[in-house]
């Protein structure tokens, strides 16, 4: 199924997506800030077309939701969905400077430093990293401007790549590991050292975080969870009732049981990328030994091998997407290919947003492309090998 | 007020270029197949010119500064990765000098992939966009520690 594209012209660093709003830096280090659903709405008049503009763009989630899983076995309305999709794919979607003028919400320097190497948003607050750091700022809307020009240093060493979940904020240090700032208590947080390992970028794994590199060539730093003692949630009221236990650092080069020169993980997949092929092993952290990471076999993609060295890889819902010297390449979780020539300024996907989980944006020199996927919604997720496990299915 | 006619100096001859006041010296260990140490890929006049190049351009006004094989305009590869440190030997295109003592400088091929103080700074990043040397994807790429082929 082809995705569907947005393009917006400008010269661009980076982009964040969150709660409706975009956030776009520009080469000169300014956020311009943009109503999203606004431009969303501006797409299509006719109302029969909004559902798949909204769904693609807006609302990832209102087709992901468990309760929907009845309605998705139901052969006519897959069918009458994946018409609206097509139809809706055969135009690309151009923002006008007028349209542009009329979402924009803020225009501010940022207040972090720039170039960064990357960002994050997480419950209404923008981490942004760099070599001085990773500094943090609200975005809740209740700021004078769109994000607060107050910021505040999370950590003040070298930051590669960031991750942000309920359990905390990971933070990839290129050669000085693998670091954590806890959650619970994220005020006076102070950073932990998880791996001494190089980490040039790093994602949640559930409670567990996967770092990657080109250097080490990626390892887990394993958690288990248990039952805090009661008087321990009594004394610490706001702490979750689970704990999580380090439980040590597993090399890619054992999960996979090759030598992978480079691994990566999101959620519930961890990835290999090998000449041709992709191996896949599903984390189940809550169950016990060798159940824990479970392979899945592989993929054979024979462009996978083709485009030349690997420079970096995510997984998102969809499937995963492969970075080359000069090209992108997503494989989706129904091992379609979809090719995206051109080395990118940027590019990010979003595994842990509940509207936007669909989207992959890329930076060019003159645009940014705001791509979305939908074939995933009509995809068995407890049999799917490529793309993180979604809502419809609930873990084992 | 009564105009006042500018006199303009008389055109002189350029003074003919000063002779450079740093030295540099090469590192035997960059270049005895070291294992734990990069190595240079360029023989040892384009070492001493990447650096004369790099200090007029600017790259070595803090220590350490930076620098750039450059043939034709473009950046080349001058150096291989540490074997001991790399799980495969890989192409090095910046150099990372250093003044040892005062205008005595040495360099080696840097490794931003594999040591943070190995990544320039930003402004000499920016630079080196600015005349075309890098990319915006490969200024992305140096600054996350990730391969990057110049």
């Amino acid at each position: 199924m082809r995705p569907l594209t947005i393009l917006i012209p400008g010269k661009f660093w980076d982009s964040q997506l969150y709660m409706g709003r975009l956030y776009l830096w520009t080469i000169e280090g300014a956020i311009l800030t943009y109503d999203w659903d606004r431009i969303v709405g501006s797409l299509v008049n006719a109302p029969k077309e909004k559902l798949a503009i909204e769904c693609a763009f807006s609302r990832s989630d209102f087709l992901y939701g468990a309760h929907l899983a009845s309605v998705f076995r139901d052969p006519d309305v897959v069918a009458l969905l994946k018409g609206k999709f097509a139809k809706a794919a055969r135009t690309k979607y151009e923002i006008t400077a007028g349209t542009l003028r009329n979402a924009l919400l803020g225009h501010q320097d940022t207040p972090f430093a720039f170039p960064h190497t990357d960002s994050t948003i997480f419950k209404r607050h923008m981490f942004v990293g760099s070599r001085m750091g990773l500094f943090t700022a609200s975005c809740g809307k209740r700021t004078l401007k769109p994000v607060s020009t107050r910021t505040e240093r999370v950590w003040d060493g070298v930051t590669t790549g960031i991750s942000a979940s309920t359990y905390g904020i990971a933070i990839a240090a290129g050669s000085d590991g693998l670091w954590e700032v806890p959650r619970h208590d994220s005020s006076a947080a102070r950073p932990v050292l998880v791996s001494e390992g190089h980490a040039s970028s790093c994602e949640w794994t559930y409670w567990s975080i996967y770092a990657s590199s080109h250097a080490s060539g990626g390892y887990l730093a394993d958690y288990t969870r248990r039952d805090r003692h009661p008087d321990e949630i009594e004394n610490y009221g706001t702490y979750p009732e689970k704990e999580r236990a380090f439980h040590g650092v597993f090399d890619g080069a054992d999960i996979f049981g090759t030598k992978a020169t480079y691994t990566w993980g999101t959620k519930d997949k961890f990835c290999s990328a090998t000449r041709a092929r992709i191996s896949v092993r599903q984390y189940k952290p809550w169950l016990e030994g060798d159940a824990r990471v479970i392979s899945l076999g592989h993929v054979d993609d024979a462009l996978v091998g083709k485009l030349g060295e690997l420079v970096s890889a995510k997984t998102a819902s969809f499937g995963v997407v492969l970075e080359y010297d000069d090209t992108l390449l997503v494989v989706d979780s129904t091992n379609e290919d979809h090719h995206l020539p051109g080395a990118p300024v940027n590019w990010r996907v979003f595994p842990r947003s509940k509207r936007y989980e669909n989207h992959l944006h890329v930076v060019r020199t003159d645009c940014i492309e705001i791509i979305s996927f939908n074939h995933d919604y009509f995809v068995d997720q407890k049999s799917k090998v490529l793309g993180t496990l979604q809502h419809k299915t609930q873990p084992d | 007020m009564a105009n006042r006619r500018r006199h303009n100096p008389p055109p002189q001859a350029p003074p003919p270029p000063a002779a450079p006041v740093w030295q540099y010296i090469t590192k035997p260990d960059h270049r005895n197949n070291s294992p734990r140490k990069s190595q240079w890929a360029i023989v040892w006049a384009h070492e001493q010119q990447a650096f004369a190049f790099s200090h007029a351009a600017g790259w070595c006004a803090g220590n350490p500064g930076w620098g750039l094989h450059t043939v034709g305009g473009a950046p080349r590869n001058l150096g291989r990765g540490a074997r001991h440190y790399q799980r495969h030997g890989i192409d090095l295109f910046i150099a990372k000098f250093v003044e040892g003592n005062p205008q005595l400088w040495h360099g080696y091929p840097g490794d931003p992939q594999l040591n943070n103080q190995d990544i320039p700074p930003e402004r000499i990043l920016e630079d080196w966009v600015a005349r075309q040397l890098i990319s915006r994807s490969q200024q992305r790429r140096i600054m996350k520690a990730q391969r990057c082929a110049l």
